[in-house]
């Protein structure tokens, strides 16, 4: 019977290459010349939005740091201008010499106070984007099918998202939008390029250098290119602070295999790695974040000041201006007056504007939105929608709604899973009072760090008290800080003047005075 | 001579030859009319189908991942236009239009019944071990290009193959016995 079926199965399989030359002939006659190679081509284009993108992610201060970044320079250079002529032949060899390598390895190891070891692989065929850390973090991004895959070897999870295309930072809604954007914060940050031609060892080599300074430091990429192969062999980074001593320095080295790693596990991810899945905000808490962010920025560029008291008599008084009309930069500082109730207002004030205080001001502290956030400002700037960046992926969803009206309070919720826990955090917008947020909580659901016994577990921010500005714009005016730890509770009150920056003007004497009157007055 | 892998035809081909195209044909044509077939149950509607496959294939070979694993993914566009095809030939059959352009299952002529007994049988077998005869059957080269194409282990392909055998042996013997 075996072998009957056998000789059965080849005989039907035969049927199968019945009219095969014809058909073939058919076939071939039929195809586009070059249809293949034409939408290879446009598949590159997704994957350098990807890498204008990372530029855009990634400030002057991680710049260096990785082998992507450069890759990133040189297929985006010509979105910069500058002195590389990104219609050169030279330039245009050099990228598609890039782009058809299978894959692109790059290993860093940056010296001094950044000190870091790393590699990335890359490849445009596959639309494949590596980073692996040297504290064994490996972030894996396939645009194919649009997933990244980040694998924490503390807890050890793998979790995977959804890539986003190159983000909504500065609400540019097409690639060409978002390389204008790109231009013109480069150029902002002075951004310089340059290439020369060396000879070494008899083979002549292309340097590119992109040199970009701000208020802390420069920061230099130099890059060797193999003219014969139109290849970047080797790239020197370094970074010296703002008196032009080094602070960190190193060398990004690169190699072109023809095979790279298939998959996360491939890279040393063990199998048995908890799978965890992300989503992406719906479009619910999209239109709710979007309104909260519309009616904030309605208020425009302000400034405010703000107190806290701790319990042992010292205040802290923040300086904050919010500037969306320049690019969401924001400026702040704080200083620490001990007994500020047993001083006159004079002398208050006296005391804020001292030491070069404004001046400080102006110079420190150009951040941008999610850094270095005081935690006393949490509620009075659109934090939410700049949670909606890839840095914030994780569960969201909308806890309390009344649809459309937005008649109740609504309550948006994001967990997620950071390399150091897992923490929830809640909005609640408030319709009543223009949209503010009326209440931002954080809790610890799970700490991976090693844990005091005095460690916070829940934060929670309420505002007790709204006030209108000068303008009748309203604003919180105190704020109720909760900070929950293992074994005690310990609450700080903020009080908060604000006006709108209606002139262009740095914070002034008159600002501090009428703003000190009005945080001091008895109530 | 080695026959060239997937790999490097599809690379050829994306240098702009159109012959490794061809070859890549060669190579898989029966096995996706195979895969058709048991979708269409007629041998002239599985080569239509088929040609569609291999044209859909080429303006998205941009695609393609990995160029080893090309048979695999020729397969997956093949079930797609599969389905399609049957929603559409449903729709007609729904919706009574143009029912002469729908052809019944009928025995090639070419064929004799036994064979199309056989065909129709192995149309029944779950899908895998369906595969798995395709591939054997149809994938001239080696059974390791068999199993590299369904993306089985070696040990899993035999295991397959064997069960396949199985169940068509199973399924001939009870229609013969029905028959009597």
């Amino acid at each position: 019977m075996k072998k009957l079926l056998d000789n059965d199965l080849k005989e039907m399989y035969g049927a199968f290459g019945r009219d095969h030359d014809r058909l073939k002939q058919t076939l071939m006659a039929s195809l586009p010349d070059g249809a293949a190679r034409r939408g290879q081509r446009r598949g590159l284009a997704h994957t350098r939005r990807f890498l204008q993108g990372t530029i855009m992610r990634n400030r002057i201060t991680k710049l260096a740091a990785s082998g992507v970044m450069v890759i990133a320079v040189i297929v985006c250079v010509n979105q910069f201008g500058g002195s590389i002529d990104g219609a050169s032949v030279l330039y245009a060899r050099v990228r598609e010499s890039i782009e058809n390598k299978p894959w692109i390895h790059a290993t860093h190891t940056i010296r001094g106070e950044k000190a870091l070891c790393g590699e990335e692989w890359f490849s445009f065929e596959r639309k494949i984007a590596i980073g692996i850390e040297d504290t064994g973090k490996i972030q894996y991004s396939d645009f194919y099918s649009q997933k990244r895959y980040d694998y924490l070897p503390m807890p050890g999870t793998i979790t995977i998202s959804q890539i986003k295309e190159p983000p909504s930072f500065f609400e540019a809604k097409t690639p060409i939008e978002l390389c204008k954007r790109v231009i013109e914060l480069k150029q902002a940050d002075g951004a310089e390029f340059s290439q020369n031609l060396i000879e070494q060892d008899g083979k002549t080599l292309e340097i590119w250098e992109v040199t970009r300074s701000e208020d802390t430091g420069s920061e230099k990429i130099k890059l060797f290119i193999d003219t014969e192969e139109y290849l970047p062999i080797v790239a020197e980074v370094s970074h010296a602070d703002h008196t032009g001593k080094t602070t960190y320095q190193g060398t990004i080295e690169f190699e072109y295999p023809e095979i790279g790693p298939k998959d996360i596990y491939e890279l040393g991810v063990p199998k048995d790695a908890k799978v965890v899945y992300f989503k992406d905000p719906g479009p619910e808490v999209i239109n709710v974040a979007a309104e909260y962010d519309k009616r904030r920025r309605q208020l425009g560029d302000f400034r405010a000041l703000t107190i806290y008291t701790s319990a042992n008599n010292k205040s802290q008084f923040t300086i904050l201006e919010y500037l969306p009309s320049k690019n969401k930069r924001r400026h702040t500082t704080s200083r620490v007056i001990a007994d500020y109730d047993s001083k006159s207002l004079d002398e208050l004030a006296e005391a804020l504007i001292s030491d070069s205080w404004l001046v400080l001001l102006d110079a420190k502290s150009r951040v941008f939105p999610t850094e270095y956030l005081p935690n006393n400002i949490v509620l009075l700037v659109p934090k939410m929608v700049d949670a909606f960046s890839d840095y914030y992926v994780g569960e969201w969803k909308i806890l309390t709604s009344d649809d459309h009206e937005l008649s109740n309070k609504v309550e948006c919720q994001l967990k997620r899973h950071t390399r150091t826990g897992v923490y929830l955090q809640t909005w609640c917008f408030d319709p009543e009072n223009d949209y503010w947020v009326s209440k931002y909580t954080l809790d610890v659901l799970e700490s991976y760090e090693v844990q005091e016994d005095n460690a916070v577990v829940k934060q929670q921010y309420e505002v007790t008290a709204f006030d209108k500005t000068i303008s009748g714009h309203l604003y919180p005016s105190q704020i109720v800080q909760q900070r929950a730890s293992t074994n005690q509770v310990v609450q700080r009150r903020y009080y908060i003047y604000l006006e709108e920056a209606i002139h262009a003007q740095d914070v002034d004497r008159a600002f501090i005075e009428r703003a000190l009157k009005t945080l001091l007055q008895p109530k | 001579m080695t026959a060239p892998s997937d790999k490097m035809l599809v690379r050829a081909v994306f240098a702009g030859d159109k012959a490794a195209y061809g070859k890549l044909y060669d190579r898989y044509a029966p096995l996706v009319r195979a895969v058709c077939y048991d979708e269409a149950g007629n041998l002239a509607d599985a080569q239509d189908l088929a040609q569609d496959v291999f044209m859909r294939a080429y303006e998205n070979l941009d695609n393609l991942r990995d160029p080893d694993r090309f048979g695999r993914w020729l397969i997956g566009i093949a079930r797609l236009r599969c389905k399609e095809w049957r929603r559409r030939s449903s729709y007609r059959r729904v919706a009574n239009v143009e029912v002469d352009d729908v052809e019944p299952i009928t025995a090639d002529p070419q064929d004799n019944g036994r064979l199309e007994q056989l065909r129709r049988t192995i149309a029944t077998l779950p899908e895998r071990e369906r595969l798995a005869l395709h591939t054997f059957y149809l994938q001239g080269r080696s059974a390791e290009d068999a199993r590299r194409t369904m993306g089985l282990s070696r040990s899993g392909f035999y295991r397959a193959l064997e069960r396949a055998r199985q169940q068509l042996a199973a399924l001939l013997v009870q229609e013969r016995e029905d028959s009597l």
